[in-house]
């Protein structure tokens, strides 16, 4: 076995034994840490498949910025409704077999897509290759992104507004 | 203009106004936020300008991300005729229910944008984003009556559900990125095209349906209409009724018949059942309802069914008469809003059957208008409907559809009971209680009578705006 076929078993473990734990800890607390855990193992896997800038984002914008909000999020909550939030787990079983449903779909999936053997090889500074596209090539998408987020901001002021 | 700009000229427009707004709002306070509806209305109408100005032309830009060509500016036509009724049906609605503000105005131009953005992408990321900008300002605008509990579950519902949809949407674009190597739409149809349809592509042109579907609210993907149209300002309810609708559509039709022409037989088979579905399921549960903005969701998920029958039917008389039949849903579907935007009973919208009794009697004019627009949701002639659906069906039959073009026209006939209850009410019931009165508004009576002359003009003539409508596609069908 290869250090690299070595790594990426090593970080699939680590991914799946976290995401299982965000969803059957009792804690939600710690269902986040395991959370922010899950999404660090999920970069791993971006570098080991040489996406350094897109591991960097992971980390940065997931780990980073969505952890901080759920984290806000549950101190805010816990103050409001005066209680711990403990998180219920009734639908066991169902989820379950939901899962294993999609997972023989998507493993059927795989099986069956022509998927080429070996990586294609990495030529040149991808980071710097994005910086470029991101502004000629993609520069419409890229500009459009901020009216999006203009949008997004106009709506989330106007619900946190105060009653006149 | 400069070419590279030309093909994106009437957004620009759109989004210049916007940010003309933004600005606007900061000056100091005048009491109310009127004028800025006015400025909004005056962009929308300046990028109708544009677009006649632009008519003819093709051209492509920002590396073949946007295209201009009839099928766009047909569209641009379409979403902007919505756009400013929508704005000339706001601007004492607004007032009048105490959610007057310079974001709603800023909201309903970004939509705008992201639909008629919809319309000119050519890349599914682009798609994507514009799909996201029209329903993110859409959610919002949901939610607009915020102390209401029914204006909070709107938003919340249209949101939560619309998001997963979005996600449908974008795993679909990463297959289909997985199996032809690019996001642009020629180049799909190019390497589609070389090889027989692996399941990559088939999986990812499947979840794109469910994102449409969804956006469209064709049946299974309808549960959110009645709730989001009943608690969403009655304004808003007519834009997503309209705009959004005519949006996916023309992402939709882009999508299948210049990307997927290598697996029509498939998604038409798929297309014919959910036609088959949307249709029933909106006409049936649509006759249970009594209120009458859940009445006209479920008329919309079933004219999405009609619609539908147009795009299984394909070619140019299929396709020409989606867009056709689009336009025409347009125009009836936001003067049947305008109306009931109009009328208030006890301080209350009216949106009960019961409070339309005897409305012929004391607003013989509002009575009629309303009638007209129900008659030409029925499909009666000399009104538009009628002939929106003659083209649909007919063109259903031509391609062979024939149980498809009949179950369409039982459906009709169904939908004719619960449309024509309402005329019953007005010209036959008592009023009972309080009266229903009609709120003075002049840019709402402008807005209703532009388009019940949109109705009856494509009523009376339709051939013009048909051909425009055939010659429009004919670039997707090359």
């Amino acid at each position: 076995m290869s250090l690299e076929a070595a790594g990426f078993w090593g970080l699939a473990l680590v991914l799946l034994a976290s995401s299982l734990a965000v969803v059957l800890s009792k804690n939600l607390f710690h269902s986040v840490l395991y959370l922010a855990l899950a999404l660090v193992a999920t970069a791993g896997v971006f570098l080991l498949l040489h996406a350094e800038f897109l591991a960097a984002v992971q980390i940065l914008l997931y780990a980073g910025g969505v952890i901080t909000i759920v984290v806000f999020a549950i101190v805010v909550t816990e103050r409001l409704v005066g209680e711990r939030l403990n998180q219920t787990n009734r639908g066991v079983a169902a989820g379950g077999l939901v899962s294993l449903a999609v997972l023989i779909a998507i493993g059927l999936f795989v099986m069956r897509a022509p998927l080429p053997h070996a990586a294609p090889p990495v030529a040149g500074d991808l980071t710097e290759a994005i910086g470029r596209n991101l502004l000629t090539r993609y520069v419409l998408p890229f500009e459009l992104l901020a009216v999006v987020f203009l949008a997004a901001l106009l709506g989330a002021l106007f619900f946190a507004r105060k009653e006149e | 203009m400069d070419a590279a700009v030309r093909p994106v000229a009437p957004l620009l427009v759109v989004a210049g106004t916007a940010f003309l707004l933004l600005v606007l709002d900061l000056l100091p306070p005048r009491g109310t936020k009127r004028h800025l509806g006015v400025v909004a209305l005056a962009g929308v109408v300046a990028a109708l300008l544009v677009t006649v100005v632009l008519w003819g032309r093709e051209a492509r830009a920002f590396s073949g991300m946007v295209v201009l060509d009839g099928f766009a500016l047909f569209f641009d036509v379409v979403i902007c005729y919505a756009a400013a009724l929508v704005l000339l049906l706001s601007m004492d609605y607004c007032g009048r229910h105490g959610i007057e503000s310079g974001e709603y105005y800023v909201l309903v131009l970004f939509s705008t944008l992201g639909m008629m953005l919809m319309a000119h992408a050519a890349d599914l990321i682009l798609i994507f984003l514009a799909l996201e900008l029209m329903s993110l300002s859409l959610y919002v605008l949901a939610g607009f009556f915020r102390w209401r509990l029914t204006g909070g579950e709107s938003a919340m519902k249209y949101f939560l559900l619309g998001a997963f949809a979005s996600g449908f949407f974008v795993y679909g674009v990463a297959l289909i990125y997985g199996a032809t190597g690019s996001t642009a739409l020629e180049r799909i149809a190019a390497a589609a095209g070389a090889r027989p349809p692996g399941p990559l592509l088939v999986v990812g042109l499947g979840l794109l349906l469910v994102g449409f579907g969804f956006k469209i609210s064709s049946v299974p993907f309808h549960m959110w209409a009645p709730d989001v149209y009943e608690g969403a300002p009655t304004s808003v309810a007519a834009l997503i009724a309209t705009g959004s609708k005519a949006a996916g559509f023309a992402a939709l039709l882009r999508v299948l018949l210049s990307t997927f022409k290598v697996v029509q037989p498939d998604w038409t088979a798929l297309l014919w059942g959910v036609a088959v579905l949307t249709m029933t399921v909106g006409n049936v549960v649509a006759i249970a309802q009594s209120n009458v903005k859940r009445m006209l969701a479920y008329s919309s998920v079933a004219h999405v069914g009609y619609v539908l029958v147009g795009v299984v039917a394909g070619g140019a008389l299929g396709a020409g008469g989606v867009l056709f039949y689009l336009l025409v849903y347009t125009f009836t579907t936001v003067g049947a809003f305008g109306v009931i935007l109009l009328l208030e009973r006890g301080r209350q919208e009216a949106v009960n059957l019961d409070d339309y009794g005897g409305l012929a009697e004391s607003h013989p004019v509002l009575a009629l208008v309303l009638a007209l627009f129900l008659l030409s949701l029925t499909g009666m002639p000399p009104t538009a409907g009628f002939a929106g659906k003659f083209y649909l069906f007919g063109a259903a039959v031509r391609s062979g559809y024939i149980w498809l073009a009949v179950i369409a026209v039982l459906n009709s006939a169904v939908a004719a009971y619960y449309y024509l209850r309402v005329i019953v009410y007005m010209y036959m019931r008592d009023r009972e209680g309080v009266p229903t009165g009609a709120v003075p508004s002049f840019a709402g009576r402008l807005a209703l009578g532009i388009a019940l002359w949109g109705v009856l003009q494509l009523g009376v003539m339709p051939a013009p705006v048909l051909n425009l409508a055939q010659a429009a596609v004919a670039p997707l069908l090359r």
